[in-house]
């Protein structure tokens, strides 16, 4: 049987539909990160049922010595040039919410999607256990929806619309 | 358990005399022991023996994280740190915690723990990096500052790349009470953790990247509890808020839990400094931290003693260094306070010891006229910054009676004659805080129970002395104070209605079991483990009221069912708080067995510190019935064979008999 990935499959040529957003910080002035990682924890354990360094699709960058915090994760890309980056074609466009997403299935682990992600530092994380790619999929599966903004106690994470 | 949820599965040994790593099965302890102090406890009854003072080579530090270290678990980033403990009087065993993201690295390197043994001969620092230990000379970094040197390693192992625990100059010079500490204000605290590593010539830990996933049994259960309890998502951005101003603050409601009749509480937290105008935001202090209980975080504040900006944290009752200084008449008062508080982070002192203890002694001394400034060499005066950098250097570098004051408080009064410069009593307004509600009046040495400044205990409570009974009975059985954990809330209904309505209140049931929840409460979040506001959940927006699970002040059902849903382990309430029975008796018996404990050391410290505040006659009931309620003999003290099997620790029965010290 063919494995459903129920969207828009990364054919090079292929035009990609916006993704409903992406997970950004709110204005500092309305509410500002206060260094407590549960969004990268409850990310990777809503995904893989662990949490571990590899595997939380958004990061928290902190420098207590400077007082500086801040969340970032995916854009989910107008042009992702993860998704033409890969050579398996397993990277495809969630039909419902526009994410840029990797199926875990037929992705080799190669990494030339963190390669290409043209973001500094590369949105897409790297489980070498199962020696796979994973990124955000705005929690595509989840009926509450991106889990980074439903538990984030600060309410400083959105998702973000395009223009 | 088919498969391993939660716990990494191995202990890391580290033999700083050999320099060689071991490792030890975590599972061998799990789920008796739950986790992080419950298992620190148990190795240490197994490792330690009696007679080892808290400087040799011979004690050992068990650092534990917990079950839920590592996960989404709420404020699960802790570990506790247990060891002979240089700070209590006498030397005992003791725990304490730390936050910070160093517990989840740990677990993300593999490890439950770590158990630091021997002594280095030269200074050094261990590394783990993804999983791999080493032990690196740390020339180049002893000597600097618990800051300074954490900005070091940062750069050279990498910003968002590795976690530290390091000690600053005091835990170098066997300050007694110095921390271990990481980043720019998270700390032990209680128990002089950081003076065992300097003694063993340990400058810092740092964990480096970390590869090990932690299974988590149900990620949905675990939301659901979680937001079942913590609906109150609130926006927290950079405010100007000015902490000492009711009307402005915007946490006042939560430091009183909504009744004016508290506002003095709050006050004594922490609202009283009027911090503006730089900007603050709550930070959380630990992994997955969802509260931010009211530590501040200040960017840029320029120093006063000198050129330069600081960034740093102030909160709860740290805050006590600005307050010295935020009712002066003249500027940049809150600068001065900010810049000593910080100072003293990066020399790393335990600012409990030094806010509670030693600067108001020195006040409190010089106000009744007690000669300690010859003893300085200078002067006593607290509302100058100058003064408080002076003092503090003295005591980091054991300079002059800096030298006495290092060893503690208690020791130094102990030392110079307790008749004369512990039990005078001082009455008047508070040395940080002139103009509180309320003025002390309290033995010019500030000391609590086994040698630890008190806040709790001496108060001259206006709920009248009953309301000391509750804190009294867990600091007795304790070797430190029992503050913020194990600490029985005041501000809560139901204590309230036994100080307005029982008419006996030494012989009630209530004071026995208030203070017997408050213990397992403390024990348990320091096993699974969460953080210390954890229990007192209206600081952190949590539900004040649940009505399924219990009250946050009153249960431990969320910490029983957050358990459950990280590790698939089911367990009760019930069972969770028996588990924390049975680690309290375990705590009991290595006092026992080491410690030298019995119940007449523990009456004799209790009456010392309850300063006549209590009737002892009657309190002497009060005390059979805790002992009993804890399974102990009334008489003794000593847990009863009974009670060993009830908590399945039987084993434990032929050491206690051996030394006649079975109830
Ligand atoms: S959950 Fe929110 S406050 Fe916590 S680290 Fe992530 S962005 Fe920051
Ligand atoms: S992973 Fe990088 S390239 Fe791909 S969509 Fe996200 S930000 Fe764009
Ligand atoms: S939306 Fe979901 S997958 Fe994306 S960063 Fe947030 S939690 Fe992770």
């Amino acid at each position: 049987m063919e494995k459903k990935t129920d969207g828009v499959s990364a054919d090079k040529t292929a035009f990609y539909p916006k993704a409903m957003g992406y997970i950004s910080m709110v204005d500092p002035k309305e509410s500002v990160c206060q260094d407590c990682r549960s969004c990268e924890m409850y990310c990777a354990a809503v995904h893989d049922a662990a949490c571990g360094l590899e595997l939380n699709r958004i990061w928290e960058s902190r420098d207590p010595f400077r007082g500086e915090y801040f969340a970032y994760s995916c854009k989910q890309c107008i042009a992702p040039s993860c998704v033409a980056a890969c050579p398996e074609d397993a990277m495809y466009i969630d039909e419902k919410t526009g994410a840029r997403c990797i199926d875990e299935e037929k992705c080799n682990g190669c990494a030339a999607c963190i390669k290409a992600c043209p973001v500094e530092p590369p949105r897409i994380n790297y489980n070498s256990v199962k020696k796979k790619a994973v990124k955000c999929d705005l929690c595509k599966d989840r009926p509450d929806g991106p889990v980074c903004v439903q538990m984030c106690p600060t309410m400083c994470l959105t998702l973000k619309k395009y223009k | 358990m088919s498969e391993q949820y939660g716990w990494a599965g191995q202990i890391l040994r580290v033999n700083l005399t050999t320099g060689e790593f071991s490792t030890v099965d975590t599972m061998k302890y799990v789920p008796k022991y739950i986790g992080g102090y419950g298992i620190a406890l148990r190795l240490c009854w197994e490792e330690m023996k009696p007679g080892i003072k808290a400087f040799d080579p011979e004690n050992k530090v068990f650092i534990m994280n917990g079950v839920a270290s590592g996960t989404m678990s709420p404020s699960s980033g802790r570990v506790n740190f247990l060891s002979m403990s240089p700070q209590s009087y006498p030397e005992q065993m003791t725990n304490t915690s730390i936050g910070g993201h160093f517990p989840a690295r740990l677990k993300w390197n593999g490890y439950d723990g770590i158990i630091l043994e021997g002594k280095s001969a030269e200074p050094c620092y261990l590394v783990i990096k993804n999983g791999k230990p080493s032990l690196e000379s740390a020339k180049g970094l002893w000597g600097l500052g618990l800051i300074d040197s954490q900005q070091l390693l940062q750069d050279r192992h990498g910003k968002n790349r590795c976690d530290i625990y390091g000690i600053g100059p005091a835990g170098e010079n066997l300050i007694r009470y110095a921390i271990v500490g990481c980043g720019a204000h998270n700390a032990t605290g209680q128990g002089g953790m950081g003076a065992v590593l300097g003694s063993k010539m340990l400058k810092a830990i740092v964990l480096v990247g970390g590869k090990h996933q932690v299974k988590v049994k149900d990620t949905e259960a675990a939301i659901k509890a979680t937001l079942e309890f913590y609906p109150k998502k609130r926006k927290r951005p950079l405010i100007y808020a000015d902490l000492g101003d009711k009307p402005n603050n915007p946490w006042w409601e939560e430091w009183t839990g909504g009744k004016d009749m508290f506002d003095n509480h709050a006050k004594d937290w922490m609202g009283n400094i009027h911090n503006m105008p730089y900007p603050i935001f709550a930070k959380s202090c630990a992994t997955g931290c969802l509260g931010g209980c009211g530590f501040f975080e200040f960017k840029n504040v320029p120093a006063v003693s000198r050129p330069g900006l600081i960034t740093g944290m102030s909160g709860c009752v740290h805050t006590r260094y600005e307050q010295f200084f935020d009712r002066l008449e003249g500027e940049r008062n809150f600068e001065k306070g900010f810049e000593v508080h910080v100072l003293a982070q990066q020399l790393g002192f335990n600012h409990h010891e030094i806010n509670y203890g030693i600067v108001p002694w020195l006040h409190y001394t010089k106000a009744l006229g007690i000669d300690t400034e010859s003893l300085m060499g200078m002067p006593t005066d607290v509302r100058n910054h100058e003064w408080w950098i002076k003092l503090l250097n003295m005591i980091a570098y054991r300079k002059g009676f800096g030298d006495t004051l290092a060893e503690g408080l208690r020791r130094t009064v102990e030392k110079l004659g307790p008749e004369k410069y512990w039990y005078p009593e001082y009455q008047g307004p508070e040395a940080a805080r002139e103009e509180a509600a309320n003025p002390v009046k309290f033995p010019v040495a500030g000391i609590g129970g086994w040698g630890y400044a008190s806040r709790g205990i001496l108060a001259d409570h206006a709920m009248g002395p009953a309301a000391a009974l509750p804190g009294a009975l867990c600091w007795m059985i304790d070797t430190r104070d029992p503050h913020h954990n194990k600490w029985p809330d005041w501000i809560h209904n139901d204590f309230i209605g036994f100080i307005m309505k029982e008419p006996d209140k030494y012989g009630s049931s209530f004071v026995v079991k208030w203070a017997k929840d408050a213990t397992m409460r403390g024990i348990l979040i320091d096993c699974l483990p969460a953080c210390f506001q954890f229990p007192l959940r209206k600081y952190m927006g949590w539900l004040w009221d649940h009505e399924g699970i219990g009250e946050g002040s009153k249960s431990t059902g969320l910490e029983a069912r957050l358990f459950s849903a990280v590790t698939g382990v089911e367990v009760t309430e019930a069972e969770y708080y028996k588990a924390g029975e049975r680690i309290n008796t375990l705590t009991r018996a290595i006092l026992c067995r080491d410690n030298e404990r019995t119940a007449k050391m523990e009456w004799d410290e209790i009456e010392k510190v309850m300063y006549k505040r209590i009737d002892m006659e009657k309190f002497k009931i009060t005390v059979g019935n805790w002992y009993e309620a804890l399974g102990w003999n009334r008489e003794t003290g000593y847990p009863t064979m009974e009670h060993l099997k009830d908590m399945q620790l039987e084993d434990l029965a032929p050491e206690l008999e051996k030394i006649g010290k079975l109830g």
